[in-house]
């Protein structure tokens, strides 16, 4: 079948009233997660996920994705008019985006937010529809060796592209490598640091983990802080910006777009390096660089074009590769695979539906996400007069029945709570979550990838870069891995010489 | 970065250096490694722990150099302590006496942790989420829970 033929046919799907009716339920609580700060869009995936239980996969990704379309959308409003960033990926926009609602211009940053994202996600998702049968028809090639080779570099992109310290994200990376062999090994049958418990010999429960390092933990951090909301009382009218704020704005969303889109392509390249880079680029080559920080609305156009790209194209390598690039993507793997089906190249040969039902709904949603934000800016902003505490009360409400629903048994309750404080000892000590939940998923292929490779090719370690594919993929790694220790030399080669001498 | 120790990071190092080296240690002895061309149940596992241990090892020597990135301050734990010996109590207690019960009283030290006094605001809060989500999740979205000693009226 052509594009369009797909195309039609995923239309098909997402407009049923079942799954306009998911999709919309997805981008109000993306958006309200995103408005509100102290839970991210990975964490609420993960506390909606017994909800997806009863619902075909189709509809449960459509309503998962539009959780995290909507979270990039929420997450600016909070940067714009409290300088507080709902999300993450919306730090930056606090720099231009407060500047302009203190000048008297919320309304022009928050309708260039909107139409940026809807922009910017729309382009995306046209990126996603023609490069995703190309890439899967490239990665339905890859035998073990391949798919080795893509996930050690998978891993290393996360952990390298997600953190402040890449020793902190490797130590995480081997803490998930490690925790993904608890359980039955998958060839002997044989038990690994199962402690003897029988719930344990199945391995660790994915949803029940992620709960506690992405939710319960959150909430334990926000404990200690007590809450400060200032929301600044800004002018909210005229939200569609000028033609002169287009003049400026719009070639930055179109280049955000761009760099977004094939940013989010990389694992762990997501939405917050996007709007970092996207930020960066439009400063350093802007004509009058000084405004920058001073409420400029390219300030705000380009990062927000950035991070919504780039959490729809972080899509592509979960659903054409089965390698999910952050911890939003993780979660939505793992609703894959508790609905029976393997996200990777077999994917749109074996799920048609699913996955162009995705993409299309991927057009509506961000249609529909620019009719949320605009006209119901006011209700965005009162949401933020909930107080804390009774959203801590229904996290760690959620968190237990999310638990608890995975298989009845209140040992993987005990589970979450034991992550959740791992969870917080870890956000303590600055080492980031995500590589660890990553780790988890996808080191039980990789773990079979190498056994596979090495049996296949009688112990011969040559074979991962025999074919040409799994040796730029192992080239690439290992210029990933040089660089940072090339770089420790360098910068101590003063010190070594005088320790040689 | 500051030149200065982080006793935060010699902790962690010194605890993934042990942990790294047991799982290597079991991997080892207890499972077998195998060979390249037979690999066996240890052998990932024991790449892993050779790994954990290496990394550990590395984060602890920067530590000791005050050259790791650090950690942040642990001032304020009491709140999540006390939640924490909270939800360990309600795992004990949750088998017997099922979701909506447990849940009230620990709803109530969430609350009061995070500064609400007034009783009636610390009651009326917990009995309405407890309720709110075992409607929503047991009734609607036919998420089972379990109904402990109020199974005979649910």
């Amino acid at each position: 079948m052509d594009f369009l033929g797909n195309l039609q046919m995923g239309f098909a799907v997402a407009i049923t009233p079942g799954n306009l009716l998911y999709c919309a339920i997805g981008a109000i609580l993306g958006t309200a997660i995103g408005v509100l700060p102290g839970l991210g869009p990975a964490a609420t995936i993960a506390l909606l996920l017994p909800v997806t239980f009863n619902l075909d996969p189709t509809s449960a990704v459509i309503m998962l994705a539009g959780i995290f379309f909507g979270a990039m959308y929420g997450g600016s409003t909070t940067s714009i008019l409290l300088n507080i960033p709902g999300e993450s990926s919306s730090v930056v926009t606090c720099l231009d985006g407060y500047q302009m609602a203190r000048q008297g211009r919320a309304g022009a940053a928050l309708g260039i937010s909107a139409l940026g994202s809807c922009i910017a996600g729309t382009v995306a998702t046209l990126g996603i529809s023609l490069l995703s049968p190309v890439l899967a028809g490239v990665a339905i090639k890859f035998g073990p060796p391949e798919y080795f080779a893509l996930l050690v570099l998978g891993l290393l992109m996360v952990v390298y592209l997600s953190g402040d310290s890449i020793l902190k994200g490797l130590i995480m990376l081997a803490a998930g490598m490690m925790l993904s062999t608890v359980g039955l090994d998958p060839v002997e049958g044989q038990e690994r640091y199962a402690l003897g418990l029988v719930r344990l010999s199945d391995g660790l429960q994915f949803v029940v983990v992620a709960m506690g390092l992405f939710g319960l933990s959150e909430v334990l951090l926000n404990l200690e802080t007590p809450e400060v909301r200032d929301i600044f009382k800004a002018s909210l009218k005229k939200l569609l910006p000028s033609l002169e704020d287009w003049r400026l704005a719009g070639p930055a969303v179109m280049r955000g777009s761009v760099l977004g889109f094939l940013i989010g392509v990389l694992p762990g390249g997501g939405a917050v390096i996007s709007s970092f880079i996207s930020y960066a680029i439009e400063k350093k080559f802007s004509k009058s660089p000084e405004r920058f920080g001073q409420g400029a609305i390219e300030g705000v156009a380009s990062p927000e074009a950035a991070n919504n790209a780039a959490a729809t194209s972080s899509f592509i390598p979960l659903l054409t590769l089965g390698v999910p690039g952050n911890g939003a993507t993780a979660m939505i793997f793992i609703a894959l695979l508790m609905h029976g089906v393997r996200p990777g190249p077999l994917l749109i040969q074996e799920h048609p539906e699913l996955f162009w039902g995705v993409i299309a709904s991927m057009y509506i949603g961000n249609i529909m996400l620019l009719g949320l934000n605009l006209p119901m800016i006011s209700f965005w902003v009162r949401l933020l007069k909930v107080p804390y505490k009774y959203l801590a009360l229904v996290i760690v409400s959620m968190c237990v029945i999310g638990a608890y629903s995975v298989a009845n048994s209140i040992f993987d309750v005990g589970m979450m709570i034991f992550f959740g404080l791992v969870g917080y000892l870890l956000k303590k000590a600055d080492f980031p979550a995500a590589p660890l939940i990553l780790a988890l998923i996808l080191c039980p292929r990789l773990e079979r990838s190498l056994q596979q490779s090495l049996i296949g090719s009688m112990g011969n370690p040559l074979v991962f870069v025999e074919s040409p594919i799994s040796a730029t993929l192992i080239g690439i790694t290992a210029l990933l891995i040089s660089v940072p220790v090339f770089r420790y030399f360098w910068s101590n080669r003063h010190f070594l010489q005088r320790k040689s001498v | 970065m500051e030149s200065k120790k982080k006793p935060g990071d010699i902790v962690a190092g010194i605890v993934v250096v042990l942990w790294g080296a047991g799982v290597a240690w079991e991997a080892a002895v207890q499972l077998k490694l195998g060979t390249t061309t037979a690999p066996q149940p240890g052998f990932f596992p024991f790449l892993s722990g050779v790994f954990l241990t290496a990394l550990g090892g590395i984060l602890l020597f920067q530590a000791l150099r005050g050259r790791s990135t650090g950690t942040r301050p642990f001032k304020f734990w009491g709140a999540p302590a006390i939640v924490a010996g909270a939800l360990c109590i309600y795992v004990a207690v949750f088998n017997t006496v099922g979701y909506v019960i447990a849940t009230i009283p620990m709803g109530m030290v969430i609350l009061y942790v995070l500064e609400t006094r007034k009783w009636r605001t610390l009651v009326v809060a917990s009995v309405a989420v407890s309720l709110a989500t075992y409607v929503l999740f047991d009734k609607i979205l036919e998420v089972p829970l379990h109904n402990g000693l109020l199974s005979r009226f649910f």
